[in-house]
């Protein structure tokens, strides 16, 4: 069998096939090996954190990973940033008929390498497979349960002026290498996916500080400037320098090839955290310690009035908008 | 109206060049600067090289360049 | 303000704070044809100057000293309105691949712009350079590839260079819808109007293509200081620096006396200079690059039999901006109406129009 059919999706003996034969075996747990209709998760209701996530990418395959990296890491990071342990993923796919059976086993070592990684299971899931042309491939949605971490306190409302704001890691570089490969820019360089789960960070900057990290976000499509637009309430704004923003020399020598702003770019791995000031030495040297975070930073703070505010290098205060649309590589 | 960027020529053949952008390489045509050769920096735009420099200047606009400007 | 946290260390600050590229004889507006006190207004001819002012925070830090106005060089902001219909209604024939710069996708035509036509179905590819375009339609021989050549002088080469790769290649599906233009008649036309503009920053890459030659005019004709810029905070400070007697001067790096002589040969190979429609200028003579009879085989306005079109009316006040007429923030759509969601007209639309650039740093 090289390619999957509509009969992998119908229900039969070809959907318990692709289940027993292929899923399963890079999936199969306790849980999930009991193949039953809803899986039991345990676990009381008050604190249990839930969100859902579709995936589609394009190109499936890019520079350092696949869709399925993003498909766990997207989910386990929702989790994460919100304060919650991730423990459960339900993953759905939509598969098109045509779709290279090694494709397909190369997205699913994928998500299993990250759910050991970030520390979660397959609980419970589904396929389905459609016509050729009504989908690109394949997309997949992802939920993801996680249990919320007692010390943890994290809502924009909390933000206060003065809170200081750090940023994981290097800026822009999954845009950037996925840009690159979707268009066929020419680009050589070891731009690649920073897709990865950051569980561990959170655990740890909530586990030791609590209720001192006022708010985390990833930084996904959009970029850090969205997210900052995001977060604004109408009395706290923030304040960013453009010198302390952790970005890397291929990352800044593509997005000026592009014309691209790295502001504006999309990341899989990193977030941006608003932690209170005298906090925030410990925070930094909590994020770097993990081999996700080595690139940390502070790049600002929040501040008060509404506004997001980028100091340049020039030392000159201007406003940061969110993009509109999508991020495209212009001449002029 | 014209975004360009300058980067080191690594090597050019029959027209082609390839260039290096602070660790991104690409390659860009030669077609509008035959005198481009490895070793020169080059301006490129829409991917052609539109103008060539020696290296001890080209080194020193960069630098102008990146004293007032991050990204 | 708690600063110990950052360890920012900001030399560029500093030296900016004194000013070194300013020069006191520029600022006391010495040598200009009209005397008059500060601001000084500086029309920035180039849309990637426009950009480059307002990101770095130029325009902040000059505030009060020199009064920046957007010129006429965006050319997705200059492109009539006629042009981009055309290239819509190409780019929505069946069998045909549109292959664009990404500036030109969410400009509005009569009912859509070309990434509407995208989703709708259309086949419109992104290209970073023009021989992308050569390339698609190598590998796609069963369709009929158009590229849509926007741009100016720096441009210009680059799109000659594509279909003479066209010609080599003897390909019969390659085609090339031109609005291509030259700066330097829009830049004559402000000036011989009536205007309050003391002194200008040329194009710098334009420049490295044309030579500086292309732009004396500006102080020998019309007794104005020019200077050709480059792209960071620096390199346009140390042009301005050079504004003050009515001089052409140069403080980019990268021009040569003379320009480049190959781009400029292989221009003049394949194209040939005509009567321009300039959104918000009309027509200007001269101004526009077309194809030379002897490429008409890939000149899709020939073979795609397009017809002249009577420019459509719309609400958009792009062309008293492009003049420098009026600041973005005078024209009543502005931040209104017109927005970047919801562009009027080009100016508001591309990454470098002076709406866009205003409206994106606004307060």
């Amino acid at each position: 069998m090289d390619t999957i059919k509509i009969a992998h999706g119908s229900g039969g003996r070809e959907s318990a096939g692709l289940i027993q034969n292929i899923i399963l075996k890079y999936f199969g747990n306790p849980l999930l090996n009991r193949l039953e209709d809803a899986a039991l998760l345990g676990g009381t209701p008050k604190n249990i954190a839930l969100t859902c996530d579709g995936f589609v990418a394009d190109p499936v395959f890019f520079p350092g990973g696949n869709i399925g990296d993003l498909a766990v890491c997207g989910a386990v990071n929702d989790l994460a940033v919100r304060g919650a342990s991730p423990k459960y993923l339900s993953v759905s796919f939509i598969l098109e008929d045509g779709l290279p059976v090694a494709d397909f086993k190369k997205i699913l070592a994928a998500m299993a390498r990250r759910c050991k990684e970030a520390g979660v299971i397959v609980a419970c899931g589904d396929t389905k497979v459609v016509q050729r042309g009504k989908c690109d491939k394949i997309f997949i949605i992802t939920s993801a349960v996680g249990h919320m971490l007692p010390r943890a306190n994290i809502a924009p409302q909390n933000i206060e002026a003065g809170d200081t704001l750090i940023i994981s890691g290097a800026l822009g570089e999954h845009s950037l290498a996925m840009l690159n490969a979707r268009h066929n820019l020419g680009l050589k360089s070891n731009l690649k996916t920073d897709s990865a789960p950051l569980n561990k960070i959170t655990a740890a900057l909530i586990n030791t500080l609590g209720p001192d990290v006022k708010m985390m976000r990833d930084i996904t499509r959009g970029g850090l400037s969205s997210v900052l637009n995001e977060l604004t309430s109408r009395q706290t704004g923030f304040e960013i320098e453009e010198t302390l923003l952790p970005v890397s020399s291929a990352a800044k020598a593509a997005s000026e090839l592009l014309g691209l702003d790295i502001l504006d770019m999309a990341n899989e791995g990193k977030f941006v955290l608003a932690v209170s000031a005298g906090k925030a030495k410990d925070a930094l040297k909590i994020i770097k310690a993990q081999p996700y975070g080595k690139g940390a930073a502070v790049v600002g703070q929040a501040v008060k009035g509404g506004k997001v505010n980028l100091i340049t290098k020039l030392g000159v205060k201007r406003v940061l908008r969110a993009p509109l649309g999508e991020a495209l590589p212009r001449i002029c | 109206m014209c975004l360009s960027s300058v980067g080191k020529i690594i090597s050019v053949k029959n027209g082609r060049a390839l260039v290096d952008f602070n660790g991104v390489r690409k390659e860009v045509s030669a077609a509008l600067k035959p005198q481009a050769k490895k070793g020169l920096y080059a301006l490129v735009h829409a991917g052609f090289i539109i103008e060539i420099m020696a290296a001890k200047e080209a080194k020193k606009t960069i630098a102008d360049i990146n004293e007032t400007q991050n990204f | 303000m708690k600063r110990k946290i950052f360890n920012s260390q900001r030399p560029a600050t500093e030296a900016a704070a004194q000013r070194p590229f300013l020069s006191p004889s520029a600022l006391r507006g010495e040598g200009r044809a009209n005397s008059r006190n500060l601001p000084l207004n500086i029309m920035e001819v180039c849309g990637t100057h426009t950009n480059a002012i307002a990101k770095s925070g130029l325009k902040t830090l000059l505030a009060g000293r020199i009064n920046f106005i957007s010129g006429p060089g965006c050319p997705v902001c200059v492109s009539a309105q006629s042009d981009i219909d055309n290239m819509l209604a190409l780019a929505l024939k069946p069998g045909v691949i549109t292959a664009t710069f990404g500036d030109m996708l969410r400009v509005p035509g009569a009912k859509m712009s070309l990434k509407d036509a995208q989703t709708a179905g259309a086949d419109v590819r992104i290209i970073y350079s023009p021989l992308q375009a050569v390339d698609i339609a190598q590998k796609n021989p069963n369709k009929k590839i158009i590229f849509l050549a926007v741009g100016f002088e720096t441009t210009a080469p680059a799109a000659a260079a594509a279909v003479l790769a066209a010609r080599k290649l003897k390909l019969k599906n390659f085609y090339v819808y031109t609005a291509l233009k030259r700066v330097a008649p829009a830049v004559e036309l402000i000036l011989k109007e009536k205007n309050n503009i003391d002194g200008f920053l040329l194009p710098g890459n334009v420049s490295v293509i044309t030579g500086l030659k292309e732009f004396d005019f500006i102080s020998e004709k019309y007794a104005k200081p020019a200077a050709a810029a480059g792209f960071s905070a620096k390199e346009i400070l140390a042009a301005l620096a050079k504004l003050g007697k009515p001089k052409t001067q140069n403080a980019y790096a990268w021009v040569k006396a003379g320009g480049n002589k190959t781009a400029l040969r292989l221009t003049a190979k394949v194209f040939t200079p005509a009567a321009g429609s300039w959104r918000g200028f009309g027509k200007i003579e001269q101004s526009a690059l077309e194809l030379k009879e002897e490429f008409a085989a890939f000149d899709a306005k020939k073979v795609f039999k397009i017809r002249a079109q009577k420019e459509r009316k719309t609400k958009c006040r792009c062309a008293l901006i492009l003049k420098g007429k009026i600041p973005p923030q005078k024209c009543p759509y502005f931040a209104r109406v017109c927005t970047p969601q919801k562009p009027l007209g080009p100016c508001m639309v591309s990454q470098e129009g002076a709406c866009a650039a205003a409206y994106n740093n606004m307060g």
